[in-house]
């Protein structure tokens, strides 16, 4: 099983390294930000 | 029109309107014509949810991915691709399937009686256009084309993004009279896009999905290695093509199981004769 996933596991590992390395370059906070007010260009008026 | 029927079909639609009221339970959005403001909007939900719909509690991935890439600070994003590989390694397109809220509403509006068009000409060519989109307008265009204070434009959502038009542009519009003096040609391009997916999906099953979403794309390039998965049993398959049939995105799921375009509806699972496809999470 472990063999047949490998490059399932690979890709978790990877998904999770980048994942928390995105939360230590604190990218969450630009998403925060644009997604906290309303996005003009979204609702096709910016 | 047969909205609920029995089997996986209405298991999945449970999911989806549940998960839809979930991740859009910001009410008093709706009667406000305003958003949610929040903390919890750092996280993204797995499908495609517009963060300006009225009621979203969380951020569409696909957006946000446009917002950081777009950003003065980063030119990738670790955080929002990171996101997506974790969900697509474990899901895949299960997401389209049962997590999406735009695929919900394509696939009520395909209950409307109507002759239902499964295959033609240049389908499996158009498919290709969901990748294209994804490289061009989500990564590309916010990287490379930078306004006079240096930010780039989320120009997916700006040009094309029918789900937030319907989920954020027509109710924030309709109930906020400051935003109806700005609505101009942008509006009414993104009002007529959104028709044009409204009336392929009467004929053709969510034509959004297989054509233009690069959320799906992104997802389908997982298909193939995400826990969840779908395995045919070769001893049972007479490759007799009913599950093709019953498959509304024409998957040939006995050659292919998981295939990019699969969305993990189920159905050829459910109407197999031979009982010869399983799901499993582990291979």
């Amino acid at each position: 099983m472990i063999k047949d996933k490998k490059i399932t596991i690979l890709l978790l590992i990877l998904g999770i390294s980048f994942f928390s390395y995105g939360i230590i370059r604190k990218e969450y906070k630009t998403v925060e930000k644009k997604s906290n007010i309303i996005c003009l260009e979204c609702i096709g008026i910016g | 029109m047969n909205i609920i029927r029995k089997g996986i079909g209405n298991l999945r639609f449970m999911v989806q309107l549940g998960f839809t009221a979930i991740s859009n339970g910001y009410l008093i959005g709706f009667t406000k014509g305003d958003i949610y403001k929040g903390a919890s909007k750092r996280i993204c939900v797995p499908g495609l949810n517009c963060y300006s719909c009225p009621g979203a509690i969380a951020s569409c991935p696909i957006g946000s991915l446009q917002a950081v890439v777009g950003s003065k600070n980063y030119k990738f994003s670790f955080y929002i691709i990171g996101f997506l590989m974790i969900i697509g390694a474990i899901l895949g397109r299960f997401v389209c399937g049962w997590l999406c809220p735009f695929g919900l509403v394509q696939d009520l509006i395909h209950k409307i009686p109507s002759r239902k068009i499964k295959d033609f000409k240049l389908d499996k060519y158009l498919r290709y256009i969901k990748f294209i989109i994804l490289g061009v307008f989500v990564i590309g265009m916010p990287l490379l084309i930078r306004g006079e204070l240096g930010y780039g434009s989320p120009w997916f959502c700006k040009l094309i993004c029918p789900s937030g038009t319907l989920m954020a542009g027509i109710p924030l519009v309709s109930m906020n009279p400051s935003l109806q003096r700005t609505t101009g040609f942008l509006f009414g391009w993104k009002i007529s896009i959104l028709i044009i997916i409204i009336l392929a999906s009467v004929f053709i099953y969510r034509p959004f999905c297989k054509y233009i979403c690069p959320l799906g794309a992104i997802y389908g390039l997982f298909n193939k290695f995400s826990l969840y998965s779908y395995e045919i049993d070769t001893d049972l398959c007479n490759s007799c093509g009913v599950c093709q049939k019953k498959c509304k995105m024409n998957v040939k799921v006995y050659e292919d199981p998981n295939s990019i375009e699969c969305i993990r509806c189920g159905e050829c699972i459910e109407n197999c004769p031979k009982k010869a496809i399983s799901k499993s999470a582990i291979r």
